[in-house]
């Protein structure tokens, strides 16, 4: 009994013995799989990416609140520079200016290019600027409802475009062939004018975060070696 | 006497000759911009953006073919939209190769057709007019790879039409706004200042730089 106990335990020791040198070897070769993708960097010429995102913004110079969806599209020109076209639509906005004005609709396209910090590996920061134009409407906000049944009066004043700018800084990480993950955040200026009592300044912070696509649509060429 | 000035008056011409015949020039080139139009009749400042497309004619020549929208806010009681449709030469007269960290300035002047409306806030009354103008200023390329550039413009603008402005009028502490169009033809002017991000898409002369490589 006393030596089939003795070779029970022998037994299990040799197994948590070659478990744990097996999770050694897994561990190390892991790193050596992790170390080479470090020497090169991911994203290069002819990569295309896209993604669709919510974005939580701040109009700070009035107070308010909005939500945003967020679309964009990206194809890198080589490994430092890429084209990036985005458009956004405002959700919602919370929040009125001292005015009583109201921002209803938000909405606008994007255009620009991104400059890639050089990296090693599959983390890609960026810095972005955009010069955009934005369809943008207020109202204004009557006095509060008297009673439950009484809805708040507003006026709504006509849309009109209002030229934007943009500029944010964000990273990138390729942890897939065809996915990676991204986040921003960025400074939008502009200016809302209208028939509204006064203007409305949409300079704005947005914050984003989400899962992107991406693909590489060419094989880049590789230069061969001159003799 | 005269053979040893006409001579050195020659010199500057066998330099240039010198240059390399056509190696940037072919060049296209697609862009958006941001402007800010200042020193407005008005007094208030504008912002707007707009594009570009450039095609590059010869080595020290290049031309600029834009678009542009600016709204201007007057005193928060009336605004002021511009579009501007027009082109510019520019000609550099130091270094010519854009290249990766080469800064290139230049010297540009053109014309463009311009639409200007101004509308009250509260009433929506609006007053607008069709113009001509000749602009010319300065500026310079800096490009951020071969192919990719920024380049920050500050140009003078002088419209010739009937002047439209806007007036901001304090009576016993209450703002007015009074719009007005001139009946006779003027000249008007203000400062635009771009900041705009340029691609190079391809080069239109491409087989007219292969064959030369050829021969």
């Amino acid at each position: 009994m006393k030596s089939k106990i003795h070779d029970l335990n022998n037994f299990k020791n040799k197994v948590v013995s070659k478990t744990k040198n097996l999770i050694i070897l897994f561990v190390c070769f892991s790193t050596v799989v992790f170390a080479q993708q470090e020497h090169t960097q991911y994203i290069h010429k002819h990569l295309m990416r896209a993604d669709v995102s919510v974005v939580g913004g701040y109009l700070f110079k009035e107070g308010m609140k909005t939500v945003h969806i967020d679309g964009s599209a990206e194809y890198y020109l080589d490994n430092k520079i890429s084209v990036r076209g985005s458009a956004s639509y405002m959700l919602g906005s919370n929040g009125l200016t001292k005015d009583s004005i109201g921002l209803k609709d938000f909405h606008s396209i994007y255009l620009g290019a991104a400059y890639h910090f050089p990296t090693k590996g599959h983390f890609d920061p960026y810095f972005i600027l955009q010069p955009g134009l934005a369809y943008t409407s207020s109202y204004k906000s009557g006095p509060p409802a008297l009673t439950a049944e009484d809805e708040q009066i507003r006026k709504y004043y006509p849309g009109v475009l209002s030229p934007v700018a943009t500029a944010g800084v964000g990273f990138n990480y390729y942890f897939q062939r065809f996915a990676h993950l991204f986040m921003e955040t960025r400074y939008v200026y502009g200016m809302h004018l209208s028939q509204a009592p006064s203007p409305i300044s949409l300079q704005e912070l947005r914050v984003t975060f989400g899962l992107g696509f991406n693909l590489f649509i060419m094989k880049e060429k590789k230069k061969l070696p001159t003799a | 006497m005269k053979k040893i000035i006409l001579f050195a008056l020659l010199l500057p011409v066998m330099g240039i000759a010198q240059e390399p015949l056509d190696k940037e020039s072919g060049y296209f080139q697609l862009g958006v911009r941001n402007v800010i139009s200042t020193f407005n009749d008005d007094g208030a400042t504008g912002f707007g953006m707009g594009g570009q497309f450039r095609i590059r004619v010869l080595n020290r020549i290049n031309t600029d073919w834009y678009a542009d929208y600016i709204t201007t806010d007057i005193g928060g009681l009336a605004r002021r939209e511009d579009v501007h449709l027009g082109w510019s030469v520019l000609a550099y007269p130091f270094n010519y190769h854009t290249t990766k960290g080469k800064i290139t300035p230049y010297i540009l002047a053109g014309h463009c057709f311009d639409y200007s409306k101004v509308t009250t806030n509260d009433n929506g009354f609006s007053l607008d007019k069709f113009s001509s103008a000749v602009q010319f200023g300065l500026g310079m390329h800096y490009n951020i790879t071969d192919r990719t550039d920024v380049s920050l413009t500050a140009q003078y603008m002088m419209h010739m039409g009937k002047d439209l402005h806007a007036e901001v009028e304090n009576v016993d502490g209450v703002k007015f706004v009074h719009i007005e169009k001139n009946p006779v033809r003027g000249i008007e002017g203000h400062m635009l200042i771009n900041v705009s991000l340029n691609v190079r898409l391809f080069d239109m002369w491409d087989q007219h730089h292969k064959r030369k490589k050829t021969v």
